[in-house]
């Protein structure tokens, strides 16, 4: 604690700074400062007591910062636990919908659904994909140059 | 793995089909076999006896159809809804009127002019489908041709049966319409682009790989035939009713399916100038050769390496002279695209008369 400056706090470091040397009277070591070795000097008592009164508080923020930490951290905990939970969950029901939407889309696809007979027992696709899209279906990869020699022509015909 | 390949004659054109198992092909051709015969007796414009033929000589009234010809028309209507009616089943009648009246092998290639008039299909909105009871009606008169959509539709059932039958992975090339299934080849499935699907591997053009879908390729260089001294050819334009301008002399579409690459590839043909920003705006990658030799690629298709060029023009100027007097006729019509002017219909001027002299 430096008198005239800036009440420092004991037991953090306490030593002013050294451009503050020259304009320092005294400096007060922790252990003096639970005695109150100034009651001589009244204001330094003054002093004593704002300095007493800042560390009961600071302790008080201390334990409140302490609890409310740990409230913290418990609500912390019980939002992982239910995260973990819905992830759970959402992960059940995102396979079950994923494997859905993957039969459908197979089934959907030319000719994967070959299921009935049409008029004189030839085969009728009943898969709507020909029929039923509302647009032009592009190609799944555009064409790339062939490298092959078994090959098949297309032309007009 | 060896790919098995065999080839044999059907529906008026060439099938071809790959798989990646040499063991597994017999199952597979005999798949695509039942399917093509299924398609043919369902969906014929050239069979007295298929249910197609039944629709169109019903006169108005209803026909209870098969689950196929059923499904087969969905599909075609579906390509109206997708192109603005510009791939349109209703032009049957008009392939009539143009002479394009039995299968193409025994198509007669010359033949007199014909007496024609200006003509548009009834329109792919007249056609009374009932999916769920399986019934169709069509105007009195009207008459459907299923050859925009049916034979890629065919072949994508042909190539997922093949598939189901073969366990192994299949190509089904229908005339130059190729549906692939299953697994593909390490290198994909190798086709190579040209104008004329009956060409030699080494034909001009260019060599492709997929591996899912399908690519299809619509030419005004093939299926022509004369009338009085004009070529004409099959892809037509239902707003008039003839001919579609030659703007493109090829057009390779590859989609998710056959079906849409056609439905697209024949689009792009009708659409002349327009055709190339219309397939990328529907991120259909696509190659169109113009009837100036010109290669444009779009929408990711391979730009290709051409030393040099093999084609040569066939110079047709009565049927170019025919498009573009058709073009510079051409006036929209609120409601519908390109529509002639009803009073340019009922006149002279465009009423009748003969294709060219």
């Amino acid at each position: 604690m430096v008198f005239g400056g800036t009440p420092r706090l004991p037991g953090r470091g306490g030593h002013p700074p050294a451009y503050m040397a020259g304009a320092c009277q005294r400096v007060i070591e922790p252990e003096t400062i639970r005695g109150c070795p100034f009651e001589d000097h009244p204001s330094s008592v003054n002093s004593y007591r704002i300095l007493s009164l800042f560390q009961s508080m600071m302790a008080s923020f201390k334990d409140m910062n302490r609890a409310e930490q740990q409230e913290r951290i418990r609500r912390r905990d019980d939002d992982v636990r239910r995260l973990r939970r819905l992830t759970v969950v959402a992960g059940v029901l995102g396979i079950g919908v994923f494997g859905t939407a993957s039969l459908v889309a197979a089934s959907s696809q030319p000719g994967r659904a070959i299921a009935a007979t049409g008029t004189a027992g030839s085969p009728a696709v009943q898969s709507s994909s020909f029929t039923s899209q509302p647009s032009f279906q592009p190609p799944a990869e555009v064409p790339f140059r062939g490298r092959s020699r078994a090959m098949a022509v297309s032309g007009g015909s | 793995m060896e790919i098995a390949t065999a080839e044999f004659g059907a529906l008026g054109t060439n099938a071809r089909v790959m798989v990646l198992d040499a063991q597994a092909l017999p199952d597979a051709l005999d798949a695509v076999r039942r399917q093509l015969q299924a398609i043919d007796a369902a969906c014929s414009r050239f069979r007295p006896d298929s249910e197609l033929s039944r629709v169109n000589e019903a006169g108005g009234q209803t026909v209870a159809i098969s689950p196929l010809l059923t499904q087969a028309l969905e599909v075609a209507l579906r390509a109206s809804r997708l192109t603005d009616g510009i791939v349109d089943p209703t032009i049957g009648d008009a392939l009539l009127r143009l002479g394009y009246s039995s299968d193409f092998a025994s198509l007669a290639r010359h033949g007199a002019a014909l007496p024609w008039a200006v003509y548009t299909s009834p329109g792919w909105q007249m056609i009374d489908l009932d999916a769920g009871a399986g019934t169709v009606r069509i105007p009195p008169g009207a008459r459907l041709d299923l050859g925009a959509t049916a034979k890629a539709f065919a072949a994508d059932l042909a190539a997922a049966r093949a598939y189901a039958a073969a366990g192994q992975g299949v190509l089904v090339s229908l005339g130059g319409d190729i549906a692939v299934a299953g697994a593909a080849p390490l290198e994909g499935w190798t086709i190579r682009i040209t104008d004329d699907c009956r060409s030699a591997f080494d034909a001009p053009g260019q060599t492709i790989a997929i591996r899912s879908g399908g690519v299809a390729t619509s030419s005004t260089t093939v299926r022509r035939w004369m009338r009085g001294g004009a070529t004409l050819h099959h892809i037509l334009d239902p707003a008039t009713g003839l001919p579609a301008p030659e703007h493109w002399r090829t057009v390779s579409v590859a989609a998710g399916s056959c079906t849409d690459a056609n439905i697209a590839s024949t689009a792009a043909i009708v659409l002349g100038d327009r055709a190339p920003a219309w397939l990328a705006e529907r991120r259909l990658p696509a190659r169109l050769v113009g009837v100036d030799e010109l290669v444009l690629c779009v929408a990711g298709w391979p730009v290709e390496v051409r030393p040099e060029s093999h084609w040569r023009p066939s110079a047709d100027p009565l049927s170019l002279q025919l498009a573009s007097s058709i073009d510079a006729l051409e006036e929209p019509h609120p409601g519908r695209r390109g529509r002639f002017p009803a009073e340019l219909l009922e006149s002279d001027a465009l009423g009748s008369g003969e294709l060219a002299r």
